[in-house]
């Protein structure tokens, strides 16, 4: 059994049909990329699957466990996560204590536990220096790093996340990619989503395509880019 | 605990020992303001472990003063039980009630929450006024039990106390994390695993159970009391108004706040009988346009000095 | 249905006229300021007494103080938001609330010291008078104040959806930042609106001396009345301020009649509860949410 499967999830909003009946799977140390333009219903995929939002249709599977309408905090304890795609760090606080409400929290750690645990996951993300530092202080990029520190104190088996890689420089991304890719050796299973086709692909073992709220394309990511219907979503039809 | 939290307690610590010792020196007139500033700091510090943390304004704390006078008022006049019984029982009435209205209502936003509890305090006090099968009504009820003006010094001293010793044990706790997170960004907070309806309501109820024996006790003093005098509106803007002005969502804010804005009452109301609340009206205003990070806040600014600082 | 209840009901919509009325003050600054003005109904008792002492001092008409408290309210409101709502707009709510509440102490307090907590009363040679059908009563000047009322949220409707000014009004609470990037004044918009909100509230309180009799106190219930309005009718939308205030009217001179005043109050302020935990937006679902 995979470690995280959406069945024929369907969400809309008023007129709008955000998603159609949506399958994924995703298995247990896995990288999966879900791309698909603007709008196509990735954001509202990933919020279904946390609890954000209630699917109309559908159920989310993880581990084993039916978790379809729980709430996102139980969600979370289970070990499932999400990055947003606006980064929300919680300004008032520290670096290092926007770390430890997810090891408190998500874990049930002890404070001394997260502390101890924080300060190493600040360590591996590479914002070891700015712990003490205001949350509201630090650049966009290291923003985004707090974003994915903050999900891994919670313990997770996968994240998902959320267009992580946005408003980066090059530089930048690649150190991420790199990041992501160490989490994945130690274990951590990743659905990501971007914009940035490049990145996914570079990272994903699978990339699924949404385009309008349904599936278009599933498999390796060479087989994908070839499909014709996946140029047509991307770039139009005159160029498929 | 870092060294500066281990100072700020060390500081309340003898400050409290002080204060114990004072009545044994101090004329009436001070030992009965200071016991009316007590029962403020009380209040208001109640309202600042729920709201000042959390952000949600809630403009009808005075329900809770309300139902702890009048269920312990109650008690003791129907069923004769002694204060020290009667009192606890209310904290515990204003509890539960709190557990019913926050269950609902602490899923609203902003204005929202506070016009909702504000709106359901006034209807409180409505069907206070007109049960009077049960409550006597706007004829108000006269309490039989009071105890010496010194026990409520005391009282209200410990309670102050406890509620004081309790914000600064959340600030340094598991839960202070999970309600400044909150504050900051509530659908964050539950991404990482923060059951935010749990943690906001567990500190609503603890925080009405507190309101409710302040209530109950502050019944008792007075001796006699009417709906409009517990449920009043003025006592819920008093609470706000003292954590505002002392800095919200600090340990020490409602202290400084409920101790300058009672002195300031006392001072104004003895010499300007009419006017004083005017005077009051100005000093609000010229604080949020001045200093709206709350006198300690905004002066220690300032001066670059910043004890309240939150951390 | 007895001819009583009839009655009770016409009363109630005559007087959710005026509810509406300065209700949509409220709504106005609300929607566009984010800013819950708990001195609203003080403004509403300065517009009253403004009409009282014209009529007792000049003798004036109460009608014609009606371009006075209008004129003078707005000025008031506009100084009021210059000098120091302003101070709390885009803040932290509850800094308004505090502001406004302060600002409502020192209204309320300095009109009780200025004028003292006697009731007074405004009545003319025609506040007698009335339409009689089939055994009810509508007294004339109640009717009138019910369609200025009308006629002035209708206006107000008008000016925000077909005037330069509305448009400027408009643009800047839907997006602060853009308005300006687009060369609206911000900060004159606000003062207009203000000044705007206060000034209906004005009229509203030379209205309502039709109905009552006027005092000092008698400005925070009015706030509180105007916070039942805009939640059933919705945040931030005018012409639901119509609608609540009609209902609300209705409601409370109905409860009156079935009940007592007190029991009415107390169903008036669990239905607003009620309708806060079950429709926020208001009943047509136009209001803001948060």
């Amino acid at each position: 059994m995979s470690l995280l499967e959406a069945r024929g999830l369907s969400k809309s909003f008023g007129a709008l049909q955000a998603l159609e009946g949506v399958d994924l799977k995703l298995e247990q140390g896995e990288i999966l990329g879900v791309i698909g333009p603007n709008g196509s219903g990735k954001t509202t995929l990933f919020n279904c699957m946390t609890g954000s939002l209630r699917p109309d249709q559908g159920r989310v599977l993880f581990d084993g466990r039916d978790i379809t309408g729980w709430p996102t905090h139980r969600i979370c304890q289970a070990g499932l996560v999400k990055t947003s795609q606006i980064v929300r760090p919680f300004l008032g606080m520290s670096v290092l204590e926007n770390v430890l409400v997810g090891g408190l929290y998500g874990q049930g750690l002890s404070l001394r536990l997260a502390r101890t645990q924080a300060a190493g996951i600040l360590e591996q993300v590479g914002l070891a220096e700015t712990a003490q530092r205001p949350a509201g202080s630090i650049t966009v990029a290291m923003r985004r790093r707090l974003e994915l520190a903050r999900c891994l104190a919670t313990g997770p088996q996968v994240i998902l996340l959320d267009e992580n890689l946005a408003g980066l420089t090059p530089a930048e991304i690649a150190e991420a990619l790199e990041l992501l890719k160490r989490l994945n050796a130690q274990g951590l299973s990743l659905v990501v989503v971007e914009h940035v086709m490049q990145a996914v692909m570079g990272i994903s073992q699978r990339v699924m395509v949404l385009d309008y709220g349904q599936k278009i394309a599933e498999g390796p990511p060479a087989q994908v880019v070839a499909d014709r219907r996946v140029i047509e979503a991307f770039l139009g039809e005159e160029y498929a | 605990m870092n060294a500066g939290g281990r100072r700020s307690l060390y500081l309340g610590l003898a400050a409290a020992a002080a204060l114990a010792a004072l009545p044994a020196a101090g004329p009436a007139y001070y030992l009965q303001l200071l016991t009316i500033v007590f029962y403020w700091i009380g209040l208001a510090a109640c309202w600042n472990l729920m709201c000042g943390y959390t952000g949600y304004i809630d403009f009808g704390s005075a329900a809770y003063t309300g139902i702890g006078a009048y269920v312990a008022g109650l008690l003791m006049l129907r069923l004769g039980l002694p204060l020290m019984a009667a009192a606890p029982l209310a904290g515990l009435g204003a509890g539960l009630v709190a557990l019913a209205v926050g269950w609902p209502t602490l899923r609203l936003r902003g204005a929202y929450f506070a016009i909702a509890t504000f709106a359901l305090a006034e209807a409180l006090m409505q069907v206070c006024e007109e049960w009077s099968g049960l409550t006597e009504g706007g004829v108000g009820i006269t309490i039989p039990q009071r105890l010496a003006e010194l026990s409520y010094y005391w009282l209200y001293l410990g309670l102050a106390g406890l509620v004081v010793g309790l914000t600064w044990w959340v600030e340094h706790h598991k839960h202070g994390y999970g309600l400044k997170a909150i504050h900051q960004d509530e659908q964050a907070a539950a991404q990482v695993g923060v059951n935010t309806h749990l943690v906001k309501l567990q500190t609503y109820v603890t925080s009405a159970f507190f309101i409710g024996i302040l209530g109950a006790l502050e019944g008792s003093r007075l001796g006699y009391f009417k709906p409009d005098d517990v449920f009043n509106v003025h006592i819920t803007i008093k609470m706000v108004i003292m954590s505002l002005l002392g800095g919200m969502g600090t340990v020490l804010g409602p202290v400084i706040g409920a101790s300058f804005l009672q002195l300031v009452e006392d001072f104004l109301g003895a010499r300007f009988l009419n006017y004083y609340l005017v005077i009051i009206g100005a000093i609000i205003v010229g604080v949020i346009i001045f200093l709206p990070r709350g006198i300690a806040g905004s002066l220690g600014q300032r001066l670059g000095w910043r004890p309240w600082r939150r951390r | 249905m007895s001819a009583l209840v009839i009655q009770s009901l016409i009363n109630g919509v005559l007087m959710g006229g005026i509810y509406a009325l300065y209700s949509a003050g409220f709504s106005l600054i609300f929607g566009v300021m984010g800013v819950v003005n708990i001195a609203h109904g003080d403004l509403l008792m300065l517009g009253a007494f403004l009409t009282y002492w014209m009529f007792v001092g000049l003798g004036l008409d109460p009608f014609l103080t009606l371009p006075f408290s209008l004129l003078g309210l707005f000025v008031l409101g506009y100084l009021m938001q210059r000098l120091a709502i302003h101070r709390v707009v885009g803040a932290p709510p509850i800094m308004s609330y505090i502001l406004t509440f302060g600002t409502h102490l020192m209204i309320s307090n300095l009109a009780l010291v200025a004028w003292t907590a006697d009731p007074r009363t405004v009545t003319t040679a025609y506040s007698g008078a009335h339409l009689a059908i089939a055994g009810l009563t509508v007294p004339w000047v109640k009717l009138i104040t019910f369609l200025i009322s009308l006629a002035v949220v209708g206006a107000l409707y008008l000016l925000l959806h077909h005037s330069q000014m509305g448009r400027a009004i408009q643009a800047t609470s839907q997006d602060r930042e853009m308005a300006r990037l687009s060369g609206i004044k911000v900060d004159r918009v606000y003062a207009l609106t203000f000044g705007l909100g206060a000034a209906i509230t004005g009229l509203a309180g030379s209205l309502v001396v039709a109905f009552r009799d006027v005092d000092p106190g008698m400005g925070l219930p009015y706030t509180i009345i105007a916070f039942c309005v805009v939640v059933l009718g919705g945040m931030g939308y005018i012409p639901g301020a119509l609608v609540g205030g009609l209902i609300l009217g209705v409601t409370g001179s109905v409860c009156t009649l079935l009940f007592t005043p007190g029991w009415s109050v107390a169903i008036t302020f669990f239905l607003l509860y009620l309708m806060l935990l079950l429709r926020p937006a208001g009943i047509m679902g136009k209001g803001i949410v948060e």
